[in-house]
C-alpha cells in the first residue's frame, strides 16, 4: 500500500511536471466528458420534461381512436381529433365511483397559431406537470366568466399581451380560418412558465367555447344569423361535446380496471389512455436522433482518449532514463506499468472532473436561457445514475487506453534495465 | 559506530550483511549477449563487507554489463550471483528487483535524478521502494527525511541547493545528491558506474573521497567502475575487468 501511494505520488508529480503538454490532453478529455454528459443531461431532462408534460393524470379519455393521437391532441394540442366525445358520456365518466376529478378539454380554435383550450376552472386547480407541480399565475387569476381568457407564459411573452388586453380567437388551428371577431375575449390571467405545452396555449371557459360558436354551424358563421355577445351570455351554454378529458383516480392502482371499464362501457365508444405509457411510446419513436447524438459524442470521447495515448507514448522516449533510475532503486517492471497507468488514470480523472465542473458552470448560466428560449428544462442538479455511469465509462476507457503506453514502458524497462545512458 | 550498525528492530534474518558475509559474490558466471557482442566469464569475484573495490578496464570491455549482472538486472547464462549472502539464482524478476532495492545503492554516470522531484525527494526514493531501507534510515535519525537531510548536509549540499529544482543543479551537485540517495538506509553495497566521468578533474577526486568516507561511515561496501585508473589509489583493491574476464572480447 505504501508502495502504491509512492507510485501514485510519483505519477502525479511526473504529470504535474509536464502539465503544459498534458493540459491539452486534459482539456480534450474534459470537452468529451462535457459533451457526453451534457447531451445525456439534455436528453434525460428533455425526456423527463416530455413524460411529465402531464403529471398526476391517470387517464386521458376521448372518442375511440389511436392512443398516441389522443395524447398528442389532449396534452400537446397537436393534430386534430377525429371525433369528439359527448358531454353526457363525459359526465358518466366523471360520475364513476373511482374517479376523483376530471378536467374536460375542448379544442379547435386558435389565436395567432397558439391553440385555444376550453376547459373548466378545475384545470387551474388540478392540472399537474413535472413531478406534481401545479399551475401558478404570474398575474391575474383564473377565468370566472365567459369571454375571459388566461394565457400561457410563452403566449403572453411572445405576443406582448398583458391583463385587460382584448383577444380575438380564430376558428380552426391555422392562421387563415374565419375569426370570432364579434366576440372578443379579455385577458384576465397569465400563467407562470411551466416548460410544458401549457406555456403555448390559451385557456377559456367551456361555456365561452359554446358562446362563440352559438351562431356557427359546420365550421362557419351561419349567414344572416348572428347572436351578440350579450345575448349569447344569457343563453344555455352547456357544451354538447368535448374533445377529451383528463381523469384523476381516487386510487392510482385501479387504473387498469378503470381503463378497461371505460373502454368497454356500453354506449358511446371511448378510448382511455395512460398518458405516461403513450408519451413513452412517442418518445421512443423519436429516439433515433438521440442514438446518433450519443454515437457522435462517444466518438469524440474516443478521439480525446487517443490524444491521451499519443501524448503519454510520445513522452515515454524522454522518460526512459527516469524509468531506468527507478528500476535501479528497486522498482519492478510491474511498478513501471502501474506508474504509467496511474498517470493516465489521473489525467482522465482530471479531465472528467474538469468536464463535470465546466458542465455545471454552463448549466448554471445557460440552463435558464435554454429553458426560456427552447423550453428545454435543463437544470443544474446532482448527476443522475446514468450520468455517473457515463463518467465511469470514460474513466474506464481512459484506464484501458492508458494501458497502451504503460505496457510499452513495461517492456522498455524490462529490456533497458539500467542500460539507458542518455 | 559499530553499535549503530546493529538493528534496534526486528529485521528478516540475513537482511543486513554481517561482517563475515561478502556484500557481493560471483561464482562461475557466464554471460553472452544475444547479439554476441562479447562473452563475459568470471570464475570468482568477491566484494567483502565494507570493502572498497575499484573495477577498471577499457571502454567496451563489459563493465556496465558486469555491474548489471551483479545487481541482478541481467541474469547470467550459468553460474550464480550472491548479494549479502543470498543467491539470486532462480529468483523471479520481481524478487531480484526487491533485493536490489534493499541491498544496493546505485550511482550512475549521469542523469541520476528524477527530474520532477526535489533534492530531498530524490534522496528519499529508495525508502519508497524498500521498506527495509526506510526502516534503517528511520532507525538512525528518527525519520527517513531526517536521515536524508543529514546525508545531504554531510555531502555538502547546503540549504540553497536543497530548495532548487534538480535540473538547476551542477553536475557535481547532482552526483552528490545521487550519492546521498545511494547511501540512504545504509545498503550493504554501493554500486557506482563511472560516477565521476562527467566531473571536472579537481572535483573528481574530492567527490570520490567524500563518497568513500561516507561508505566507511555507513559500513557499506563500494563497487566502483571507471576507466580512469588514476582514481584507484582511494580503494582497498583494484580489479581489471579485462584480466578478470576469462571470456573473449569481440
Amino acid at each position: 500500500m505504501a508502495r502504491f501511494a509512492a507510485l501514485l505520488g510519483l505519477a502525479l508529480r511526473s504529470a504535474w511536471n509536464r502539465r503544459l503538454t498534458l493540459m491539452l490532453v486534459v482539456f480534450s478529455i474534459s470537452l468529451s466528458t462535457m459533451l457526453l454528459v451534457g447531451l445525456e443531461r439534455i436528453r434525460g431532462q428533455a425526456r423527463a420534461g416530455f413524460l411529465q408534460s402531464v403529471s398526476g393524470t391517470d387517464l386521458v379519455v376521448g372518442a375511440r381512436g389511436g392512443q398516441i393521437q389522443l395524447v398528442l391532441y389532449a396534452v400537446f394540442h397537436l393534430g386534430g381529433a377525429a371525433n369528439n366525445m359527448g358531454w353526457d358520456a363525459a359526465q358518466k365518466v366523471a360520475a364513476r365511483d373511482d374517479v376523483a376529478w376530471t378536467i374536460p378539454l375542448s379544442m379547435g380554435d386558435s389565436h395567432r397559431g397558439y391553440p385555444v383550450v376550453a376547459t373548466s376552472g378545475d384545470f387551474f386547480e388540478r392540472f399537474r406537470h413535472r413531478r406534481d407541480t401545479g399551475l401558478e399565475f404570474a398575474s391575474g387569476g383564473p377565468f370566472a366568466d365567459v369571454f375571459e381568457v388566461v394565457l400561457g407564459s410563452e403566449v403572453a411573452r411572445k405576443l406582448g399581451y398583458g391583463l385587460g388586453r382584448d383577444v380575438v380567437l380564430r376558428h380552426g388551428s391555422g392562421r387563415a380560418g374565419p375569426e370570432h371577431g364579434d366576440k372578443p375575449f379579455e385577458v384576465v390571467g397569465v400563467l407562470r412558465p411551466t416548460g410544458s405545452p401549457v406555456d403555448r396555449s390559451l385557456y377559456i371557459n367551456l361555456a365561452s367555447m359554446e358562446a362563440i360558436h352559438i351562431d356557427w354551424r359546420g365550421g362557419a358563421p351561419v349567414r344572416g344569423f348572428s347572436v351578440s355577445a350579450e345575448r349569447a351570455r344569457r343563453m344555455n351554454l352547456t357544451p354538447k361535446s368535448i374533445t377529451a378529458m383528463l381523469v384523476g383516480l381516487k386510487n392510482r392502482r385501479q387504473v387498469f380496471n378503470a381503463q378497461r371499464d371505460i373502454q368497454n362501457a356500453p354506449g358511446e365508444a371511448l378510448s382511455a389512455v395512460m398518458p405516461g405509457v403513450a408519451l413513452d411510446q412517442l418518445w421512443n419513436l423519436l429516439g433515433t436522433g438521440e442514438k446518433v447524438l450519443f454515437l457522435v459524442s462517444a466518438l469524440v470521447t474516443a478521439t480525446g482518449l487517443m490524444g491521451l495515448v499519443s501524448s503519454v507514448l510520445a513522452g515515454l522516449g524522454e522518460r526512459r532514463r527516469e524509468l531506468a533510475v527507478l528500476r535501479g532503486l528497486g522498482a519492478r517492471p510491474l511498478d513501471i506499468l502501474t506508474l504509467l497507468s496511474l498517470e493516465s488514470l489521473a489525467l482522465t480523472l482530471a479531465g472528467v472532473l474538469l468536464g463535470i465542473a465546466a458542465l455545471a458552470a454552463l448549466l448554471l448560466f445557460l440552463g435558464p436561457v435554454l429553458n426560456d428560449l427552447y423550453g428545454l428544462p435543463v437544470r443544474l442538479s446532482p448527476p443522475t445514475a446514468r450520468e455517473w455511469a457515463l463518467c465511469g465509462a470514460v474513466l474506464a476507457a481512459g484506464c484501458l487506453a492508458g494501458l497502451v503506453p504503460a505496457v510499452r514502458a513495461y517492456f522498455l524497462s524490462l529490456g533497458d534495465g539500467l542500460a539507458v545512458s542518455s | 559506530m559499530t553499535k549503530d550498525l546493529e538493528p534496534h528492530f526486528p529485521v528478516p534474518a540475513g537482511a543486513l550483511s554481517p561482517a563475515s558475509v561478502p556484500a557481493a559474490e560471483v561464482r562461475d558466471m557466464r554471460f553472452r549477449w544475444p547479439g554476441g557482442r562479447f562473452d563475459l566469464r568470471v570464475d570468482s569475484f568477491k566484494v567483502e563487507a565494507g570493502e572498497r573495490v575499484f573495477i577498471s578496464g577499457p571502454s567496451g570491455c563489459g563493465k556496465s554489463t558486469f555491474l548489471s549482472l551483479v545487481a541482478g538486472i541481467l541474469v547470467p547464462d550459468s553460474g550464480e550471483v550472491l548479494l549479502a549472502g543470498r543467491s539470486l539464482k532462480g529468483l523471479r524478476g520481481s524478487r531480484r528487483d526487491r533485493l536490489r532495492g534493499d541491498l544496493i545503492g546505485f550511482i550512475f554516470q549521469q542523469f541520476n535524478l528524477v527530474p520532477y522531484l526535489g533534492v530531498l525527494e530524490n534522496v528519499l526514493l529508495p525508502a519508497k521502494f524498500s521498506p527495509l531501507r526506510n526502516a534503517r534510515a528511520a532507525e538512525a535519525y528518527g525519520s527517513p527525511a531526517a536521515a536524508a537531510g543529514e546525508l545531504c548536509r554531510r555531502l555538502g549540499l547546503d540549504d540553497g541547493v536543497m530548495g532548487r529544482p534538480v535540473s538547476r543543479l551542477s553536475v557535481g551537485q547532482q552526483q552528490r545528491v545521487a550519492a546521498a540517495r545511494a547511501l540512504l538506509g545504509r545498503p550493504p553495497l554501493l554500486v557506482a558506474d563511472e560516477p565521476t566521468s562527467s566531473l571536472d578533474d579537481d572535483l573528481r577526486l574530492a567527490f570520490l573521497k567524500l563518497l568513500a568516507g561516507e561508505c566507511r561511515q555507513a559500513g557499506s561496501a563500494l563497487l566502483f567502475v571507471s576507466h580512469d585508473r588514476s582514481l584507484a589509489g582511494e580503494f582497498d583493491r583494484e580489479e581489471r575487468l579485462d584480466k578478470l574476464n576469462a571470456g573473449r572480447v569481440v
